[in-house]
């Protein structure tokens, strides 16, 4: 996914696709398709699911660390998101409920990996001939960059790895991402700066005029 | 807008709240305006490192396709059922859920005072016992007509012992600095991270700590562990001990980050920048101090202001 920048003062995008708020879209249908869901219709799930995959698969792809990982993640969510679809009340935006699902499910994942198998780094060259995330178009960018930009990303505690993700990668506004992590709108705030700056010293020299 | 807001705006632009205000602090202040240089560069870099990313959605047929057919063979998803206490699950009868209730509320206490009152486990390294409920937190309490509804997290304890070299110690020591409550856990997990040796995770946490952490003793735990790190190829450090030197609002930590960029000769015309730029006797003496240590000359008038007779 690509976000884009203007020359201008825009650090973060306007909401990406695959997510909007609230208000717009509880619309009457897309309840009743909630509703028929919550009453057992599988149909109704499934249109959820292909209405949300997206977004979902793109918040998975950006946490893990290999792309089955993100499949796995994707199964979670929305099993996750079946099993509890019945306490949804229609207290926020279904978008930020599946991201709630999602983001806690990325959450798991990333202490999993941190105590399981220690940082994440880049990775290993074998890894990345043979995996799927290695195309044609991404030899564009060097692997050094990639390397280190994955490298920063991984230094960050999982709660900032993923405010950081969620704003610049998804574009949700700080009020949604504290809604999904059930958090105040200053922690998100925080935690978002806190991570910005840390990413920023660790690829200062990456940054065009960022090595003084 | 103060520069102190200016920087954390940055993160935040496009939220529309300041950006006006932002830009304009921008067009007068130069530092600021390198600063947001640096923000959008390092979004724009951000955004490029995932152009390449291959997609992978036409896998999503497949893949939806094999969630539903698992999901079609789980108990079907019910309503649930409004009732007193909350909702419940459909087929639990109605009398049962506060008697089911209260066992599991003594369960779970009785867990958690065990788990609490369990004694550590016995020495050795590389043990990480599995993880308990030690505690439920209540975060919340809504009392109506039809009941009580207790929103709660439950907190789980685990106890990892390991050597300060192991991977998964080192970890959990870069999540403690940040512990958003508790001062002391964040100083123990600096002080450990010290003794660790400089890895880039270390001296990036610690950085941070010196420059974001609100208490002053936390700051000064932090330069204590990064001091030993000073030297001159670390250039990134360097530039935080002297922003800290320069900036800090705590006079002990300007005096220690002087202290601490006396270790290093590459630091000597950050000291005399620092010296210069003070207004406070006592840091333009330490700074002084430190450049006699590290054989550089100390800047003539600021002997002829005093500093002669101290030394």
């Amino acid at each position: 996914m690509s976000t884009t920048l203007s020359p201008g003062m825009s650090l973060n995008p306007p909401s990406a696709a695959g997510h909007s708020d609230a208000t717009d879209e509880l619309s009457a249908e897309a309840s009743a398709e909630i509703v028929a869901a919550q009453g057992g219709d599988h149909n109704a799930f499934a249109r959820l699911v292909e209405r949300h995959e997206a977004a979902v698969l793109r918040l998975a792809r950006g946490l893990a660390r290999r792309p089955e990982d993100a499949w796995d993640l994707y199964q979670e969510t929305f099993t996750k998101l079946y099993t509890t679809l019945p306490r949804f009340r229609f207290e926020c935006s279904f978008s930020t409920w599946v991201y709630r699902v999602a983001t806690n499910a990325g959450l798991d994942y990333l202490r999993r990996q941190r105590v399981r198998q220690g940082l994440w780094f880049p990775l290993g060259e074998q890894e990345r001939k043979s995996g799927e995330w290695s195309n044609p178009e991404r030899t564009l960018l060097s692997r050094e960059i990639q390397g280190r930009v994955g490298q920063a990303l991984a230094h960050l505690p999982a709660r900032q790895r993923v405010v950081f993700e969620l704003r610049h990668y998804h574009g949700l506004r700080l009020r949604v991402i504290a809604d999904i992590l059930h958090t105040s709108e200053a922690t998100a705030k925080n935690a978002l700066f806190r991570a910005t700056r840390r990413l920023r010293d660790e690829l200062g020299d990456l940054i065009p005029g960022g090595e003084a | 807008m103060k520069c102190r807001q200016a920087v954390r705006a940055m993160t935040l632009l496009g939220e529309g709240e300041a950006d006006a205000e932002l830009e304009r602090h921008c067009r007068e202040c130069p530092e600021c305006a390198q600063q947001a240089g640096l923000t959008r560069g390092l979004a724009s870099l951000m955004s490029r490192a995932r152009e390449g990313q291959a997609t992978d959605e036409e896998r999503l047929p497949a893949q939806r396709a094999a969630l539903l057919a698992r999901l079609a063979r789980l108990a079907p998803v019910r309503p649930p059922i409004m009732m007193g206490w909350g909702t419940v699950p459909q087929k639990m009868p109605q009398m049962g859920v506060a008697t089911a209730a209260l066992l599991l509320c003594g369960f779970a206490g009785g867990w958690a005072a065990r788990a609490r009152l369990r004694p550590p486990a016995a020495g050795g390294s590389g043990t990480n016992d599995a993880t308990r409920v030690a505690q439920y937190q209540v975060e919340g309490i809504e009392a109506g007509a039809a009941g009580v509804a207790i929103r709660y997290r439950v907190v789980r304890q685990g106890r990892l012992q390991g050597r300060l070299s192991d991977g998964d110690v080192q970890r959990l020591l870069l999540e403690a600095v940040e512990h958003p409550v508790n001062a002391g856990v964040r100083m123990d997990a600096m002080r450990l991270l010290g003794q660790a040796g400089p890895t880039p995770a270390v001296e990036a946490a610690l950085v941070a700590a010196l420059r974001e952490d609100p208490n002053p003793g936390v700051r000064l735990r932090a330069l204590a562990a990064l001091t030993p790190m000073v030297t001159a190829e670390r250039t990134r450090l360097l530039g935080a001990l002297a922003l800290a030197a320069a900036e800090d609002g705590n006079a002990g930590v300007r005096t220690q980050a002087i202290q601490a960029l006396g270790q290093t000769a590459a630091a000597a015309p950050l000291l005399r920048a620092i010296g210069d730029g003070t207004a406070d006797t006592t840091e333009r003496l330490s700074c002084a101090a430190a450049l006699q240590r590290l054989g550089a000359t100390v800047p003539p008038q600021w002997l002829s202001a005093g500093l002669e007779t101290q030394r």
